[in-house]
């Protein structure tokens, strides 16, 4: 009788406890199937830390569908239990993405991390949009000092202090003098390469007479330094793209561009091709519609951008599978400058609440090739594979954007591009020097109202004159009278005055 | 005795304390679910309704912005390139219009591709240059957020164009159109789940639902079928849903814009699980609780209930007389020291009783050999004979002291009313016997010694008589020589012994052994004078107490009484 008492009882207690455990138990089992895909971060989990935040950044051009699928789905889950933290990106679209980018940031808006090119970094330094990042380096950025040359981290330094990442470790030599052009079809017209601007006029005659739809030149705004290598004895660099001033290489003088002999063949140049139809005079003031040419297989040649051959060569392909593009330096044998090692440039806002986190993720990134291929190409099966060491995407929709994060010992190249692509790229800071402008930035805070004035001017009286839309003749006197008038010559005697302080410093 | 038992009354018991608790439990239990459900249908729609404006604000935001587009004279002008003759001046109105639209499409979080398209002339201005922004063929009709499939992404698209009407007739100068794909939508309902808790997606009957990044689409797909059942004309509303087993509220609400439904579901039952488990737990507890009570009511039922009615059944057949009843299968615990006592009382009992009963018996047994004996018609003879032949002989002396031994032997002998006599009358008695026998037969002497504290001592009636009586039934009558009887009578420790010895034949240990079991044995049938001696004693002064037989110093038998004079032993 006693052990079946006690036997009975027990099992009452036993079901009871069972019960009650199961009610604080229950509802929490989902959680342990949540971190199921991270598979090579080990030796990460030491240094996940306790809060979890979200960082948010600003990103340009659109969510494609598989990014917003990839983000919400895999590339979450994997910094939660990587870093604790969550992304949440904003895509603003390249067409207006300085002028929200810059409402973003004046407003104070609690983003944390964005992307822009390095000229950037200095003007929003002088705005206060952005934030140092030493100390943040030095303690969550090991990985990044270990894969960025120690040189592309100085041009970021204004006042002896870092103000951002330069994301993109790669050759950058004479980045956006040289010219991309389609190479099936420049063979095509029986041309090999591009040596002259009589080449490139040459390909779009003969193209002309056998498909009139084909379309030649696409920049507009950029483009000069292209230019400049076969128009002028001197080596020039550009300050920046917006095209007022320039470096002599050779004799460190600081210059004005549009009052100088190469801006007038330029703008001459750029003046016959208007008329040839190398440049499509309806298309200019219409940004979107030159790249839908593009897109559409229908443009000849570009700007190049050290791997912009292998960067739009899916483009590219996506409308006439047999397209090959390759980038050429006109004048071959002068040489190219490094301005900016990287030009692309992460900073973290002023406003950042979890700028730790920015540079953890940042450093994240550049941790291992597990997470450099996760977050740039993706889940490996699924929309890519790897061929002989090359990568083949399964999908077309990008993630993150392969450039902006390009690094030498990350580096894979796509399996579709052909070797003497890559080889170009790899090779292309050979015969380069290090440009008199490396590590200047040029201080705008001093001559704001006149910068702000004669970019206006420029973008009325100069811009069409670059686009060769106004004729040089007719049009210069007035152009450059209204530029000089909104304060050219105040900006211009701040820049020369700055760049001698840099240039004694240095 | 009731007419229920300990166990019905404890079961009932229970079950009165039970049953209210429940009920109540079930009320309080009906009500906070339904008030919590009423409270989750309303927020729950009121989250949709609030998110479904937003989509429609924007989109009617969006609508206004074409509105804006068709209005400008710069976007009109460009329909006539011919009226712009000036090269720059085109270049300027493209430049302003190529910014308009994008500043337009800039505006606010949900980015939507806005284009405008002059079909003369083939050109378009759009805000977005990527690839497969816009459809490469449009509609030939204006249309009003409609929704189209698409193998890159599926989209909304509005067309409106100008002059009015104009579309149809395919002379349209000017059309403005704005295009909303789904992944902004999906985008924006990812971000509303992130901020509530459902799944929301977008329905159209006949169209592909538009889900949220992180959407459990086999769920989804269960409920399809069902939401074909939605009025049209119902703006709003919610129905339940059974999936599995899991319910699912589904809240509904249309879109003004695009004529799509805005669905959410909540698993209701996931929600409530933790007041269900609360239920079942308190269910199951009151379950155990009333199985506990029953099993303990069981057990108390079996353990006490049971051995106490076979407890009361045995004392009323005690009561009736019937002696011999045992409790037989013992329980552990107390009640089997209850049984055993009961069992010891019982037999005692019955011993008593017995005891009792048997030895009224034996002495009136005793009393009827006695009064036998007296009768014995040769005794009596004997003795009067005796008596005559000394009146004869003019032996006065002998003749009186036999008269007065006889009177004294019969008076002592009809005296019946006690059944205990004092010692010393006993052998008053076996003195006046042997003086009858020595004086008739004159071939033996006797001798009594008793010790003085004895002499008050009560025993039985004709208890030593009969060890007497047999000596000279026995002993003496095929002997010829002059015998002797020696009666004494003493004290050890609390033990009582009168021994009666003979000179008479004497007896080896065999035939005094086999008189010995013939006294010893429980036959009833064996009659004799020791063993009514012996059974007596027995019955009296209990099992150590009887007669023993031995050979005497004297030369004959010697029997022995013992008893013990504790008064507790009887």
């Amino acid at each position: 009788m006693k052990p079946a008492v006690i036997g009975m009882v027990a099992i009452l207690f036993i079901s009871l406890m069972f019960i009650l455990y199961s009610k604080y138990s229950g509802p929490d089992l989902p959680n342990s199937t949540e971190h199921h895909n991270a598979d090579a971060a080990d030796e990460q989990v030491e240094d996940v830390p306790e809060s979890y935040v979200t960082l948010k950044v600003i990103m340009p051009g659109d969510l494609s569908a598989r990014m917003g699928d990839f983000v919400e789905n895999e590339l979450n889950d994997r910094l939660k239990k990587d870093l604790n933290m969550k992304l949440e990106l904003t895509y603003i679209p390249w067409s207006n993405y300085q002028q929200k980018l810059e409402l973003a940031l004046s407003t104070g808006e609690d983003y944390d991390l964005f992307w822009y090119g390095a000229p950037f970094v200095s003007v929003y330094y002088t705005k206060g949009y952005i934030q140092p990042l030493d100390e943040l380096l030095d303690q969550y950025g090991q990985d990044l000092i270990k894969h960025i040359p120690d040189e592309n981290f100085k041009q970021n330094r204004i006042d002896e202090k870092l103000w951002a990442i330069p994301s993109q470790a790669f050759t950058s030599a004479g980045k956006f003098s040289s010219v991309m052009v389609r190479q099936d079809l420049l063979e095509k017209v029986n041309l090999s390469e591009i040596k002259t601007i009589a080449d490139l006029e040459l390909f779009f005659k003969r193209m002309q007479a056998i498909d009139p739809s084909y379309y030649g030149y696409l920049e507009t705004d950029r483009g000069h330094e292209m230019l400049w290598r076969e128009l002028t004895d001197r080596n020039y660099s550009s300050l920046d793209e917006r095209m007022l001033f320039m470096v002599d290489e050779d004799s460190g003088e600081m210059l004005s561009y549009v009052e100088s002999d190469v801006y007038k063949k330029v703008a001459q140049l750029r003046e016959s091709w208007v008329n040839m139809g190398i440049i499509d005079k309806n298309l200019v003031g219409n940004p979107a519609a030159k790249i839908d040419q593009e897109n559409a297989g229908k443009l000849l040649f570009r700007v190049g951008a050290v791997s912009r051959a292998m960067e739009n060569l899916q483009t590219a392909r996506n409308a006439d599978p047999n397209a090959r593009l390759r980038e050429y330096y006109l004048a071959k044998e002068k040489p190219k400058f490094i301005t900016t090692p990287s030009n692309e440039a992460f900073m973290i806002t002023a406003a950042s609440e979890n700028p730790e986190r920015a540079m953890m993720f940042m450093n994240w990134i550049l941790k291992n090739k597990d997470n450099y291929n996760f977050i740039i190409y993706g889940v490996e099966g699924k929309d890519y594979e790897l061929e002989n060491g090359k990568i083949k995407q399964l999908t077309n929709d990008q993630l993150i954007y392969e450039w902006m994060w390009r690094n030498k010992d990350y580096f894979l190249a796509p399996a579709s591009v052909e070797d003497d692509i890559i080889d170009d790229m790899l090779m292309n800071d050979e015969n380069s020097r290090i440009s008199k402008l490396f590590g200047f930035h040029f201080n705008e805070a001093s001559v704001k109202n006149e910068m702000a004035q004669v970019m206006a001017v420029y973008k009325e009286k100069i811009e069409p004159i670059n686009f060769g839309l106004a004729s040089y003749e007719e049009y210069y006197e007035d152009a450059i009278a209204a530029l000089k008038k909104a304060g050219f010559d105040i900006v211009f005697a701040e820049l020369k005055k700055q760049f001698s302080e840099f240039q004694l410093q240095h | 005795m009731s007419r229920f038992s300990i166990f019905t009354k404890l079961i009932a018991t229970l079950f009165i304390l039970l049953i209210p608790i429940l009920l109540l439990f079930a009320v309080s239990n009906r009500t906070s679910t339904r008030v919590l459900t009423d409270e989750i249908i309303k927020v729950k729609q009121y989250q949709i309704e609030t998110f479904a404006n937003q989509l429609d604000e924007l989109f009617f935001r969006l609508d206004t912005y074409k509105k804006m587009l068709y209005e400008s004279t710069d976007v009109r002008n460009l329909a006539y390139p011919d009226l712009l003759d000036d090269v720059l001046d085109k270049y300027r109105i493209n430049r302003t219009v190529s910014e308009e639209i994008n500043r337009l499409a800039g505006y606010g979080d949900w980015k939507a591709v806005i284009a405008v398209l002059y079909p003369r002339t083939g050109i378009m201005i759009k805000s977005s240059s990527s690839l497969n922004a816009l459809p490469k063929v449009f509609p030939a009709q204006d249309t009003f957020w409609q929704y189209y499939s698409d193998p890159n992404e599926d989209y909304f698209m509005e067309i409106l164009s100008y002059p009015e009407n104009s579309a149809e007739s395919g002379e349209a100068h000017m059309r403005v159109l704005l295009k909303f794909g789904v992944a902004a939508l999906r985008s924006a309902l990812s971000e509303f789940k992130a901020n509530g808790s459902g799944d929301p997606f977008l329905y159209h009957p006949g169209a592909n639902p538009i889900y949220n990044y992180s959407v459990n689409v086999n769920q989804i797909d269960e409920f399809l079928p069902r939401l074909r059942e939605i009025d049209s004309s119902m703006e709003s509303g919610y129905m339940l849903l059974e999936s599995g087993k899991t319910q699912f509220q589904v809240h509904y609400q249309k879109l003004e814009s695009l004529g799509w439904y805005l669905v959410d579901y909540v698993p209701i039952s996931h929600i409530m699980a933790p007041i269900s488990r609360n239920q079942t737990m308190f269910y199951v507890i009151s379950g155990m609780l009333l199985f506990m009570g029953a099993y303990l009511a069981f057990v108390m039922y079996r353990n006490i209930q049971i051995p106490f009615r076979k407890l009361i059944q045995n004392m009323n057949l005690i009561e009736k007389g019937i002696y011999s009843v045992r409790m037989v299968d013992k329980p552990k615990g107390e009640y089997r020291f209850l049984y055993e006592k009961f069992n010891s009382m019982a037999s005692k009992i019955e011993k008593l009783i017995e005891d009792v009963f048997k030895e009224q018996l034996r002495s009136k047994d005793a009393t009827l050999k006695q009064l036998q004996s007296q009768i014995n018609p040769h005794f009596l003879y004997n003795t009067l004979a005796y008596i005559k032949s000394m009146i004869e002989l003019s032996e006065d002396k002998a003749a009186i002291s036999m008269t007065m031994n006889l009177s004294k032997y019969y008076r002592y002998t009809t005296k019946t009313g006690n059944k205990m006599v004092k010692l010393r009358e006993e052998l008053d008695l076996v003195h006046f016997y042997l003086e009858i026998h020595c004086m008739l037969r004159d071939d033996f002497e006797f001798q009594i010694e008793v010790e003085p504290q004895m002499a008050d001592l009560e025993i039985p009636r004709l208890i030593v008589q009969p060890l007497v009586e047999n000596v000279i039934l026995h002993s003496f009558n095929n002997h010829s020589e002059y015998g002797m009887i020696r009666i004494r009578c003493w004290r050890e420790g609390f033990m009582n012994h009168v021994a009666v010895e003979d000179t008479g034949t004497g007896i080896d240990y065999a035939v005094i052994d086999s008189i010995r079991r013939k006294i010893q044995s429980s036959n009833e049938e064996i009659e004799s004078g020791l063993k009514n001696v012996h059974q007596r004693l027995r019955l009296m002064y209990g099992g150590d107490s009887g007669l023993l037989l031995s050979q005497s110093e004297l030369g004959g038998l010697c029997v022995e009484l013992c008893w013990s004079s504790r008064e507790d032993v009887s």
